[in-house]
């Protein structure tokens, strides 16, 4: 991967519009030594000339994290030849688990760390909890059958990396929503199965003692709410609340789950629940420091 | 193993959500204002972390 992005960035072409054969390369070289150096001397142009005739590591890696998130995002349309290869049986877990496993892995790439186990930038981020959490399903779902040998190594290697932050994510959006994509750590030894497992038993917990108190109890408002309810909604409405009563396995199908969380879930769909919580949350603010 | 987690997602999926207060209305005019001075909007963000952070289940208490 990266060699192709050292053949994209090579400016050093004909097609440039300043040629090497133009400037004093060795006052450029000079700049970027001084700039490694932090000295400030030479002409005020060349530290802004110097990157471009060699990009330095910085480049590759955002071009590299750029491609990996292009190939997410193109990803979350999943192609018409995979949907067709997914069976309409029990089975169909194992092939969205894989998928859902590979789009995580590639949102999570960004140019601070190309390592994998971290979390995608921006709105990346939030496309990135979505997915997890989805990963975390499918792979839960996927235990009571016998997995395909076809690309299982690579999901189990990447289940295996990511399974304990993509049950941290899961339970971070049960129990407090999208908040918890912003509010909860992302690495650490806070971040581990047994703790998701006890944030959703305190979750069920606090909800049935809420119920019992007051069945007609309502949470306070609190922000990212739409997007809170979308989520949920959309669970409920795929039918993860209905369990096979021999296994406790949610009776969904899985292919309607991916097509349809693909859908749901864009990009741009995101942005606009994102924006309208934010736009909610300045709307109920008393005194705005906003100039009018 | 995976029989009670499932068994708390299913609980917390039907009962959750009725919990939830329908999300509040914005205000044009707000929206308006916050979006043109999108560095003043991070700012006041970060200023109230603790209104962003606020989780409805643990009171805030701020």
């Amino acid at each position: 991967m990266n060699h192709f992005a050292a053949d994209v960035l090579n400016v050093n072409s004909p097609m440039a519009l300043i040629t090497p054969d133009m400037l004093n390369m060795d006052l450029i070289q000079e700049a970027r030594e001084n700039t490694k150096a932090k000295i400030i001397k030479g002409h005020p142009l060349a530290p802004s000339l110097a990157p471009h005739f060699r990009p330095s590591y910085h480049a590759y890696g955002r071009l590299h994290t750029s491609i990996l998130q292009c190939f997410a995002v193109l990803h979350n349309q999943p192609r018409q030849s995979l949907l067709d290869k997914i069976p309409n049986d029990v089975s169909s877990v194992h092939a969205v688990h894989t998928h859902f496993q590979v789009t995580f892995e590639n949102l999570g790439s960004n140019d601070s760390s190309n390592s994998s186990s971290d979390t995608g930038p921006g709105v990346i981020q939030l496309l990135q909890h979505f997915c997890g959490a989805m990963a975390a399903l499918a792979f839960l779902s996927s235990t009571q059958s016998k997995a395909p040998a076809l690309r299982q190594g690579k999901t189990n290697s990447l289940h295996s990396k990511n399974r304990a932050l993509q049950f941290h994510m899961l339970s971070g959006l049960l129990v407090f929503g999208p908040t918890s994509i912003f509010s909860s750590h992302h690495t650490g030894p806070g971040v581990s199965i047994s703790n998701s497992r006890g944030l959703l038993e305190m979750g069920v917990r606090l909800l049935e003692e809420k119920k019992r108190l007051n069945p007609g109890y309502k949470l306070p408002e609190s922000p990212f709410d739409t997007m809170r309810l979308y989520f949920l909604k959309f669970l409920l409405r795929m039918g993860f609340h209905n369990l096979n009563p021999a296994t406790s396995i949610p009776m969904v199908n899985w292919k309607d789950v991916l097509t349809q969380f693909h859908s749901d879930f864009s990009i741009e769909k995101l942005t606009r629940l994102f924006s309208t919580d934010i736009e909610i949350i300045f709307s109920n603010m008393p005194d705005l420091p906003f100039a009018h | 193993m995976i029989g009670p987690l499932f068994e708390n997602i299913s609980y917390i999926l039907q009962n959750l959500p009725q919990m939830i207060s329908n999300p509040l209305p914005s205000k044009a005019e707000v929206v308006e204002r916050i979006w043109n001075d999108v560095p003043k909007m991070a700012q006041v963000l970060r200023d109230g972390m603790c209104l962003v952070s606020h989780l409805s289940i643990f009171q805030c208490g701020c």
